[in-house]
C-alpha cells in the first residue's frame, strides 16, 4: 500500500511524491482534474479545485473515473469528503446549461426552478439575465464571458454548449526542419483536446525559455484559422515574427505587425496590449477593440497572460466564442486576479514542474545565488530612521552593489551576462562606473534591436537592463544575470529573470541576486525567490566579501 | 491490582466482527467488563449478574466475581466496539501546534484574544475539523497548559517551558487528553479517554450512559464535552464517532526548499519549537518562518541545533540555503538583545545605529558601556517599536524575569526576606595552593575566583554554588539586600558593570548612598550585582577596584 505515491488529503489537495517509480504516471492521471500548486524537490502539491473538477468533466471524464484514478494511486483510503466533493460537483455541472437562442442572445437553462431563484436573487447576475421562463433566461452574446466567470465565483458552472467559431481558414504548414518536443505537443494536446465543447481554449504554464511561442505556433497550425497574438512590449511582437517566419511556412505577406510603428492587419497579426487598449483620454471607447471584433479571428493567443491588461480582460469577456490560449511561466499576479484568467481566457490545460524539463534538458541547468553585501556605514542611520518604502530603496540601490556585480562580472568572464535593476538612477550609475550600455523604457526601438543583436553575435558581453527585460525578450546567450534590485517581493519577477538565461546551451546557467544584509531588501528577497523555491530552485547564500 | 481490558477491542473486531457482534448485546458487555475490571459485584445490577450466570458468562462466590473464558469475548466487545471506517485520524499536530503558537509569542496574555487569532490560524491547519470545536479545543488546552506550566503567561504574551513541553510531547496522546481534561489523576483518566475515544456509531443521547459506564470501568467518568472539544468525539446526525488516535509511530521527514518539512504518521521531533503548522492532515506540513525561527531561539536554541535535528530525520540531504538562512537569522537576533527590560545589548554595528537614532534616543537612560544600553523601562513597547522601524525585528523577548509595573515604580519586591546563600558553610582542608590558583585562573567569573579562594570550590570540574545575586537596576531590591547585609552583619559581594567585584563584611556609612566593604567605600548606585555571602567567605578585591564603584 505505501508504494503508491500519492497522498490525498481532506482539503483536496493531492502530494505526489516524485521519487516513487510510479510517479510519472500517476501525474498523468491526475494532472487532467487537479492544478499543480508546487513542485519543490521531494514532494509536489496538487489541488482539485470546483474549477478544475468542472474542466475535467466539461472535457468528458466522469466522476467515477476521477474517482477511480485517485484509489489507485492514493497511499491512504480516500476520505469521505473527496468522495462527496467529487460526486457532488460533478452533479452540479448541467444544472445550467448555455445554449445558442438568436442573433443578439443565448439561452440560459437551469435544471430545476429554485436554481432560477438562485440566479435570480443575485446582486451580480441581475443584470446579466432576463427571465424567459420558470427556468430559463436571456443572455445577451456580449455578456456570455462575465455571466460565466461570476457564476463560477458564486459556485454554479455553466455547461457552456456553444461551439467555438471557427474563423476564416488558414492554412498553417510547419518547416519540416522544425521539429517541436514532446511537451511541446502534449501542451497543444491538451488544449485542442477533441474538439468539442469545452476544449479548444485554455492557458499553459511552461517556464521561461521552454519555447512557449512554439506551442502557440503549433496551436495555431493545429487550428487552422487566422490568429491574433497579443504580446506586452514590441520587441516581443517582433520575436513572435521571427519565430512564425522561422517554424512556419508563412511569409512575411501573411504575418503583420500591428504596433506604434506600423499598424498592419494580415492573416496572423501580432500586437502589444498597450496598443490595443490605447484611446485618446479617459472617457474615451477602447477604438481599438474593433480589431478584435473585425479580423476573422478564428484564434486569439494571449501572451504572457499574467500581464492581462484590466480592458483586456472586458474585451476577452466578449470573444467567448473564439479559441483562446493564455501563455505564462508564472500565473502569479500580485492582483490576484489569477482567476479572471482562468475563467475569462480558459482554464490551465498544461503544467509542467520547471525541475522535469531542467532534467531533460529543455531548459538550462540554472544555480541560483543569494550575495549579501553590508549597508555602508554612512547610510546605516539613514536607513534606519527611514518609511518601509524608503528603506528598503536605500537598501537596493547600496552602492557596494556595483563593487560585487564587478567581482561577479570577472568570475564569468566569458559569459554573456545581464544585469538587471529596477531603479533608472541605480542602472545609470552602473553604467557610468562600469561602462556597459544600457537598456531602459526610453531607448528607442531602433537602438534597442542594435544593442540586444550585438549582445547576440558577441559584440556586447554586458548589458544592463531596465525591467523592460523582465520578459519577452530574446535573448539567446545571455547565461549569467546579476540582479541588482526588483519590484519589492514579486515572485514573479523574479522567476521572469531567472528565464532570461534558462534557454538550453552548452553550459550552466548562473543567476545572482545583490542583497542588502540585515535590511528590508533580505526579506523581499526571500518572498522573491518562493516561487522559484516551489519549483526546485535552491538558492545558495554567499557573502560579497567572499566572491 | 488494576485490572486492565484483556484484549484490544481493535484486535476483537478485527478477528471475527461478526460472531463477536452477535454474541453480546452492548448492555451485557458493558455489565461483564465492569465485572471483570472490578471483581466483585458491588453496585452491580443482580438480574443482569443472574442471567451472566446462567449463561455461563461469569461465576460468583464468597462476594467474588470472575468473568468466564466465553465472557471474556464480551468484555472485549462492550460497547467500546466502534467501526472501524467511520473513525478519522485524530489530528496528530494538535498539540504541537498549540505549543508552537505559545513559543511564537503570538498569544497575548489576555485569553480575550485568543479566539480571534485561532481562530485565523487553525481552521486552515486542521481542513478536516469543524472550526469551532477546534478553536474552543485549543482555547481549553492553552489554559490548561498555563496551569500545567507548559505555557507561560509572561504579562504581555504567552511563552513556552520548552523543557515542560518537551515532556508533555512525550506523553502517549491519551495522557495528554487526560491531562486537558483539568485533573491531575492521570491514571484513571488516561485509561477513561483511551477507551472513550473508541465509542463509535452510538446515538449522541446515550452518551452520557456510555461515559457513566466507563468512569464505573475506571474510575473516572470522562467529560462528554470536553472529549467533543478536543475532539476525541465527534457527532454527526445524533449518532457519535470516535476519533481513532494514532499509534506513536514516527518515521522521517521531507525537507524542501521552499523550507517546508513534511511527513506522515506522528510527528517525528520537536519541530513546533522552531516551524510553525501549514497544514495537518492525511499529511503534515510545517513550514520554517523567520518568526518562528526567532520563536526558537528566545528558547535558547541555536541554529546548528535546528540544522542537527532536521539532518538527523530528513530523508534527504537538506537544502544548502536552509541552514545558511537560518544561521543568518540566528546572527541577526544574537546581534541584539534585551536584558530584564531594562539594558540593550548590541554588537558593534547595530551599537552605533541604536545611539544615532533619533526615535530612541528618548528612551535611552545612559551606557553601561559599549554597546550596552541601560533604557527606559517603563517604554519598553515603544523602544522595541522603535527599534522594530529601523530594522531590528529579531529582537527576542526581553531575558530575565518580568518586572511589575502596575504602580509605575518599583514598589513589589519579589521578597521581603533576602535570599540566603545556598553555599554549605564548609570547605576542604587542607587545600593545595597551586592547584587553587590554577582554579582561579580558569575560573570565568569573579565570584568563583572568591569562592574558589575561600576554599568552596576545591576542583576544575566542581559548578560553582549557587548564590542567588540580585540586578543593581531592581534598585529597591539592591537598596533592601544591602541594608540588611549592614544590619545583620553579613558578607556581601558586589559587583560594577565592568565585572569587578568586592566581597567583605557590610557596614553602613554616615551617606546614605554609599555602603562600606572591608573598610573601602562603595558607591550604591554603581552596584550591577549583588549577593549575600556566607560568612566564611574570605575578604576580596579584584584587581583595578580602586577604579571601580566610582
Amino acid at each position: 500500500m505505501n508504494d503508491k505515491p500519492l497522498t490525498v488529503q481532506s482539503d483536496r489537495t493531492l502530494l505526489l511524491d516524485v521519487h516513487s517509480p510510479s510517479a510519472d504516471a500517476c501525474r498523468g492521471d491526475i494532472i487532467a482534474f487537479a492544478d499543480l500548486v508546487k513542485s519543490p524537490e521531494h514532494v509536489h502539491t496538487y489541488r482539485i479545485s470546483q474549477l478544475s473538477l468542472w474542466n475535467a468533466i466539461s472535457s468528458g471524464l466522469t466522476p467515477e473515473e476521477i474517482l477511480s484514478r485517485l484509489e489507485k494511486w492514493s497511499k491512504f483510503e480516500i476520505d469521505s469528503r473527496i468522495t462527496f466533493f467529487i460526486k457532488d460537483q460533478a452533479e452540479r455541472y448541467g444544472d445550467f446549461i448555455l445554449t445558442e437562442l438568436d442573433e443578439e442572445y443565448l439561452l440560459l437553462s437551469v435544471r430545476r426552478p429554485v436554481f432560477a431563484l438562485q440566479l435570480k436573487a443575485e446582486d451580480g447576475l441581475r443584470n446579466l439575465i432576463e427571465p424567459e421562463s420558470g427556468t430559463t433566461f436571456r443572455v445577451k452574446r456580449m455578456n456570455r464571458g462575465i455571466l460565466k466567470a461570476r457564476m463560477i465565483k458564486l459556485g454554479f458552472p455553466v455547461d457552456d454548449r456553444i461551439p467555438l467559431k471557427k474563423g476564416l481558414p488558414l492554412d498553417i504548414k510547419l518547416r519540416s526542419t522544425f521539429s517541436p518536443r514532446p511537451y511541446q505537443e502534449d501542451a497543444v494536446k491538451a488544449l485542442v483536446g477533441n474538439g468539442k465543447n469545452g476544449s479548444g481554449y485554455g492557458t499553459i504554464v511552461l517556464p521561461c525559455g521552454s519555447g512557449k511561442t512554439v506551442v502557440g505556433i503549433l496551436a495555431a497550425a493545429a487550428l487552422g484559422t487566422r490568429t491574433l497574438i497579443l504580446c506586452p512590449n514590441v520587441t516581443a511582437v517582433h520575436q513572435w515574427i521571427r519565430e512564425l517566419l522561422d517554424k512556419t511556412e508563412l511569409t512575411p505577406d501573411e504575418i503583420g505587425e500591428y504596433s506604434g510603428e506600423r499598424k498592419d492587419i494580415k492573416p496572423v497579426t501580432v500586437c502589444t496590449y498597450q496598443i490595443v487598449t490605447w484611446r485618446p483620454d479617459t472617457d474615451s471607447d477602447y477604438i481599438r477593440f474593433s480589431l478584435f471584433r473585425d479580423g476573422g479571428w478564428g484564434f486569439i493567443i494571449y501572451d504572457e497572460v499574467h500581464m492581462l491588461p484590466a480592458p483586456v480582460f472586458r474585451i476577452t469577456a466578449e470573444l467567448q466564442a473564439i479559441h483562446r490560449l493564455g501563455l505564462t511561466a508564472t500565473l502569479v499576479r500580485e492582483d490576484g486576479r489569477e482567476d479572471e484568467v482562468f475563467s475569462l481566457v480558459g482554464p490551465k490545460r498544461y503544467d509542467t514542474p520547471w525541475s522535469d524539463l531542467e532534467a531533460e534538458g529543455y531548459i538550462a541547468t540554472a544555480y541560483c545565488h543569494e550575495i549579501r553585501l553590508p549597508l555602508p556605514e554612512e547610510l546605516e542611520v539613514e536607513y534606519a530612521i527611514a518609511k518601509k518604502r524608503e528603506k528598503y530603496r536605500i537598501a537596493a540601490e547600496n552602492p557596494l552593489k556595483i563593487e560585487a556585480a564587478r567581482k561577479i562580472i570577472e568570475r564569468h568572464r566569458d559569459d554573456s551576462i545581464l544585469i538587471i535593476g529596477q531603479y533608472l538612477d541605480q542602472l545609470e550609475a552602473f553604467r557610468e562606473k562600469m561602462g556597459y550600455p544600457i537598456i531602459t523604457g526610453q531607448t528607442p526601438n531602433k537602438k534597442r534591436e542594435e544593442l540586444y543583436s550585438g549582445f547576440r553575435d558577441g559584440s556586447i558581453k554586458v548589458l544592463i537592463v531596465s525591467k523592460v527585460a523582465n520578459s519577452a525578450i530574446d535573448l539567446p546567450d545571455a547565461s549569467v544575470a546579476i540582479q541588482i534590485s526588483g519590484t519589492f517581493g514579486s515572485r514573479q519577477e523574479e522567476a521572469q529573470r531567472l528565464g532570461r538565461i534558462l534557454r538550453p546551451k552548452e553550459k550552466d546557467s548562473h543567476f545572482y541576486t545583490l542583497v542588502t544584509e540585515y535590511t528590508e531588501e533580505e526579506e523581499f528577497a526571500q518572498n522573491r525567490q518562493k516561487f522559484l523555491s516551489e519549483q526546485g530552485y535552491s538558492y545558495t547564500i554567499e557573502k560579497a566579501e567572499n566572491l | 491490582m488494576r485490572k486492565e481490558l484483556p484484549f484490544g477491542m481493535e484486535r476483537a473486531a478485527a478477528e471475527s466482527p461478526d460472531d463477536l457482534a452477535a454474541s453480546v448485546t452492548m448492555e451485557e458487555g458493558a455489565f461483564l467488563t465492569s465485572l471483570h475490571l472490578a471483581g466483585n459485584m458491588c453496585g452491580m445490577n443482580g438480574d443482569m449478574a443472574a442471567n451472566a450466570e446462567e449463561r455461563g458468562l461469569a461465576v460468583f462466590s464468597e462476594g467474588k466475581a470472575e468473568v468466564t473464558a466465553p465472557g471474556m469475548k464480551a468484555v472485549s466487545l462492550f460497547p467500546l466496539f466502534g467501526k472501524e471506517a467511520a473513525r478519522e485520524a485524530y489530528p496528530e499536530a494538535f498539540f504541537p501546534a498549540l505549543l508552537s503558537l505559545a513559543a511564537s509569542r503570538a498569544l497575548s496574555s489576555d485569553d480575550s484574544h485568543w479566539k480571534r487569532v485561532l481562530s485565523s490560524v487553525l481552521p486552515y491547519a486542521f481542513p478536516s475539523l469543524d472550526a469551532s470545536r477546534l478553536v474552543n479545543a485549543a482555547m481549553l488546552a492553552l489554559r490548561r497548559f498555563i496551569e500545567l506550566g507548559i505555557a507561560l503567561d509572561e504579562d504581555v504574551s504567552l511563552s513556552l517551558d520548552r523543557d515542560e513541553a518537551e515532556k508533555f510531547m512525550l506523553l502517549p496522546e491519551a495522557e495528554r487528553i487526560a491531562l486537558m481534561a483539568g485533573s491531575y489523576d492521570t491514571d484513571k483518566l488516561t485509561h477513561a479517554v483511551s477507551l472513550s475515544f473508541l465509542l463509535s456509531g452510538i446515538p449522541e443521547e446515550d452518551l452520557d450512559g456510555y461515559l457513566g459506564v466507563i468512569g464505573r470501568i475506571t474510575g473516572k467518568t470522562p467529560d462528554a464535552e470536553t472529549l467533543m472539544t478536543l475532539p476525541v468525539l465527534d457527532s454527526r446526525d445524533g449518532i457519535v464517532t470516535g476519533r481513532k488516535m494514532p499509534q506513536k509511530k514516527a518515521g522521517s521527514i521531507v525537507v524542501s526548499s521552499d523550507f517546508t518539512i513534511s511527513y506522515t504518521g506522528w510527528m517525528p521531533d520537536s519541530f513546533y519549537l522552531f516551524s510553525e503548522l501549514s497544514k495537518c492532515d492525511a499529511a503534515s506540513e510545517w513550514r520554517i518562518t523567520k518568526s518562528s525561527v526567532k520563536a526558537a531561539f528566545s528558547l535558547g536554541m541555536k541554529s546548528e541545533e535546528i540544522r542537527d535535528r532536521l539532518q538527523r530525520l530528513s530523508e534527504f540531504p537538506l537544502p544548502e540555503m536552509l541552514y545558511q538562512r537560518i544561521s543568518s537569522w540566528y546572527s541577526s537576533f544574537s546581534s541584539i538583545r534585551a536584558e530584564r527590560a531594562l539594558i540593550l545589548y548590541t554588537d558593534e554595528r547595530n551599537g552605533r545605529i541604536v545611539e544615532a537614532l533619533p526615535t530612541m534616543r528618548p528612551h535611552i537612560l545612559g551606557k553601561l558601556g559599549e554597546n550596552v544600553f541601560l533604557m527606559e523601562p517603563q517604554n519598553e513597547s515603544l523602544w522595541r517599536r522603535a527599534l522594530e522601524n529601523a530594522g531590528f525585528d529579531m529582537l527576542g523577548p526581553t531575558e530575565g524575569p518580568s518586572i511589575v509595573w502596575h504602580d509605575r515604580k518599583i514598589s513589589q519586591l519579589p521578597s521581603t526576606v533576602p535570599p540566603l546563600p545556598e553555599v554549605p558553610e564548609r570547605r576542604a582542608v587542607p587545600f593545595d595552593s597551586g592547584r587553587r590558583q590554577r582554579i582561579m585562573d580558569g575560573a570565568g567569573d569573579e565570584l568563583r575566583k572568591i569562592l574558589t579562594a575561600s576554599g568552596f570550590i576545591i576542583s576544575e570540574d566542581q559548578e560553582t554554588p549557587r548564590i542567588d545575586t540580585v540586578n543593581g537596576l531592581y534598585y529597591q531590591e539592591k537598596l533592601h539586600l544591602i541594608h540588611s547585609a549592614c544590619q545583620g552583619g553579613c558578607k556581601l559581594y558586589l559587583e560594577d558593570t565592568d565585572g569587578k567585584a568586592i566581597a567583605g563584611k557590610a557596614e553602613k556609612t554616615e551617606d546614605s548612598g554609599t555602603v562600606s566593604l572591608g573598610g573601602r567605600r562603595i558607591r550604591i548606585s554603581k552596584v550591577w550585582k549583588a549577593a549575600l555571602l556566607p560568612a566564611g567567605v574570605y575578604d576580596w578585591e579584584s584587581e583595578g577596584i580602586d577604579e571601580a564603584f566610582r
